[in-house]
């Protein structure tokens, strides 16, 4: 029998996460590069040498695909787990939507005029839109549409994330309580949502199908965070990741919502290893402050990077050549990334945390004494 | 962590070898044989769905059980050489061959019975030149033409590394770099010119190739005991184990066994082992199966076998297969009582010293403390 165990026993600081996020956003980066390559018919010294060398030899999927989505999502679950556990439910759900949404939405409404133009190529669908497709992309509900156009294709794992968020603000109290019950709803959750919409026809059953595939790689993260902190025993946390890892390869089995090439539960293994050997790592390179400035800029950069780089190589590289195009394309991308960053998310989640903090200082209300029912209450 | 501060990893090394022996039982006596008597247990058709063919774990986890115990002999030669020198490092081979030679052995009394066992070619009807050819390892490098145990190339790989250790052993306090930078070097360029080679080149390269897997062991003690940093192990980590993912690309004996992968697995997995239960003393259980580790790897193909083609045309493969797996570990016992624990003692006389030198089933702890201390 698992025991409550309200307060974590150990640490629960991860050193290394920061850099996980650094490997990730250059595991995606790599990967949307490597595919527009491919896209235009072109080949790429750096992505032929490391498919023969590192992909084929672990049999992966070529360019590496899945390997920083997967390396996010086991991220997601790490360091939301940690948080969870302070926060209310509320307070969770709202933190959550100030780190996110904004960004979103103005990395929406630029792709909107993009896309337009013809400068940018949807992620799905085709080109061009409307304001009402630009609010459904705002709020990730065109993913549940049909026919739909999704402007930024990699947003498609905030609707992954967005999900482990609302099941992890309802499930908060259970968390604080018994750590391993979540993760253990969570896998029950998944496993009869896939059996209820694996043969459904909509793309909203599509979507929640995707959702309840994905999940796992999240509910992984957080048995590690749980472990980790000593929130949990280790075995029980290899069971609860286990079977979570087996309904990713139930999914695949499925092909309907993992479709991409046959090595997706091994590309999740092998991330996963690469987590637990890293997370703990606390030497320069994971300590160096450019590791932690970069962490910081994943999630602007996730969302730039595609209508930074295409539009930039699309124009370039038939005038100027590899490199040059390569060169500008990748400054454009990180000016992008700092803008958002710095003129967008950083400051929304700033004002929000001092509106918090100045909420919490402001004095309580004084409530006008009821003699009578206190005096009931207490008799 | 303190993991530099406490570097023991008794238990992180007895369940490396203890897993990678289950692995191994595993895979030839409760997966491949049963398959190849035509009687497949359905947990086997069910693991291999779920985990085998997704994880690209080949051979039922039997290569992947090899890497491990390599790794973890890698390791266990690197602490040797730095505790106790040229002895030290040689007290390994009293560790790693005995039970391979009393293996060797039941294997030759087994076929001139008419047993079958797990040698090359299969069933082989094996006199006394094929028995002494195989106890000289001949049959790995394509000396000879019988092998009575297949698996003798993991210790053909571990003699020619605890050979190249004791070699090097006296630069070891100097540069602690150097032994696995040349040991490094001597792979990448034995395995380099053999591509085209045949006969005993050819499986000799092979065998300098699956020390690499033995290096990366040594590598991981490196980096655990603070003799190199942990960016240099990590970049000949990756160099080992490309040296390797090279072969498989151009050996036509590696291709398509997904090699690379199962080093990859083994190297992770053993170094999360050594993180995480450094600090911690084995347990009994696990302590039990490490010692046996190599007798039960070893003996799986003889006498598991043997067992298994006896008994599963007279009960059911249900009750054979775990028949096979006890009659395996009792001739194991046998093994260690009777070979690997006067071995042990053996080497400990041969070093000069009580407490330690050689290796011996029972003093892991002291030499990886001992190791690092000096």
């Amino acid at each position: 029998m698992i025991t409550p165990s309200p307060a974590p026993a150990k640490s629960a600081y991860l050193p290394g996460v920061p850099l996980l996020r650094v490997l990730g956003a250059t595991a995606v980066v790599y990967t949307h590069l490597a595919s527009w390559y491919t896209a235009r018919g072109r080949a790429w010294t750096v992505a032929d040498l490391l498919n023969v060398s590192l992909v084929e030899s672990l049999h992966l999927i070529k360019d590496l695909e899945v390997v920083g989505v997967s390396l996010f999502l086991l991220v997601t679950g790490l360091v939301v787990t940690q948080a969870a556990t302070k926060e209310t439910p509320g307070q969770f759900g709202a933190r959550r939507a100030v780190r996110i949404l904004p960004a979103l939405w103005v990395a929406v409404a630029v792709a909107f005029p993009l896309v337009n133009s013809g400068l940018l190529r949807p992620g799905e669908g085709t080109g061009p839109v409307g304001p009402l497709t630009l609010l459904s992309n705002m709020t990730l509900v065109e993913f549940f549409l049909s026919p739909h156009v999704i402007l930024i294709g990699s947003t498609w794992t905030l609707v992954v994330q967005v999900a482990f968020y609302a099941f992890t603000a309802l499930t908060i109290p259970i968390l604080r309580r018994w750590p391993w019950l979540v993760p253990a709803l969570g896998a029950t959750v998944c496993s009869v949502v896939l059996s209820l919409v694996w043969d459904a026809r909509g793309m909203a059953y599509e979507w929640i199908g995707v959702i309840a595939a994905y999940m796992p790689m999240i509910f992984i993260g957080q048995v590690v965070a749980l472990a980790r902190s000593g929130r949990m025993p280790t075995w029980a946390a290899a069971a609860l990741g286990t079977g979570h890892f087996l309904l990713f390869v139930k999914a695949d089995m499925i092909g309907r919502y993992v479709a991409i090439g046959d090595a997706r539960p091994r590309t999740l293994f092998v991330v996963v290893l690469v987590v637990l050997v890293t997370m703990n790592a606390n030497g320069r390179l994971a300590s160096h402050p450019a590791t932690s400035t970069l962490a910081a800029r994943t999630y602007s950069l996730y969302l730039v990077h595609q209508m930074a780089l295409y539009p930039v190589l699309d124009a370039l590289f038939p005038v100027w050549g590899e490199l040059p195009a390569l060169a500008v394309g990748l400054a454009v991308t990180v000016v992008a990334t700092e803008v958002v960053h710095r003129f967008v998310e950083a400051p929304v989640v700033r004002r929000y945390r001092d509106w918090e903090k100045r909420r919490r200082q402001r004095p309580a209300p004084r409530h006008r004494r009821a003699p009578e029912s206190r005096g009931l209450a207490r008799s | 962590m303190s993991d530099r501060a406490s570097p023991r990893a008794p238990l992180s090394l007895d369940m490396a070898r203890g897993l990678g022996a289950c692995l191994v039982l595993y895979s030839y006596v409760v997966a491949l044989r049963p398959d190849e008597l035509g009687s497949q247990l359905t947990v086997v058709g069910t693991v291999r769905a779920w985990l085998n063919r997704p994880l690209g774990i080949g051979e039922d986890f039997g290569f992947f059980g090899l890497a491990l115990l390599l790794v973890a002999g890698g390791y266990l030669a690197a602490a040797a050489a730095a505790e106790s020198g040229v002895r030290g490092v040689l007290g390994r081979l009293l560790a790693v061959y005995p039970p391979f030679a009393f293996a060797v052995t039941v294997a030759a009394l087994l076929s001139q019975l008419g047993a079958p066992t797990l040698s090359v070619p299969r069933d082989a009807e094996a006199g006394l030149s094929d028995w002494l050819a195989s106890l000289a390892l001949l049959g790995n490098v394509r000396a000879s033409s019988v092998v009575l145990l297949e698996l003798s190339w993991i210790t053909a790989a571990e003699v020619l590394f605890v050979l190249c250790t004791a070699l090097l052993a006296p630069v070891l306090r100097r540069a602690p770099w150097a032994p696995v930078v040349v040991k490094l070097l001597v792979v990448a360029v034995v395995v380099a010119s053999g591509t085209e080679a045949s006969g005993v080149h050819r499986g000799l390269t092979l065998v300098v190739l699956y020390t690499s897997f033995l290096l990366v062991g040594e590598l991981a003690w490196a980096v655990r005991a603070g003799r190199l940093p942990t960016w240099a192990g990590v970049l000949l980590g990756c160099s080992s184990w490309l040296c390797l993912a090279w072969a498989e690309r151009k050996y036509r004996e590696l291709f398509g066994w997904w090699n690379a992968l199962a080093l990859f697995y083994a190297a992770i997995v053993f170094v999360l082992m050594v993180r995480f239960w450094g600090g911690r003393r084995s347990g009994r259980a696990t302590g039990w199966l490490a010692d046996r580790a190599y007798a039960l790897v070893f003996l799986q193909g003889t006498v598991g076998w043997a067992v298994l083609d006896l008994l599963h045309r007279l009960v059911p493969v249900e009750l054979a297969v775990p028949l096979a797996l006890l009659s395996t570990v009792g001739v194991a016992e046998i093994s260690h009582w009777l070979v690997e624990r006067p071995a042990g003692r053996l080497a400990r006389r041969l070093s000069g010293s009580t407490s330690g030198g050689g290796w011996t089933p029972d003093d892991d702890d002291t030499v990886v403390l001992r190791a690092v201390r000096t």
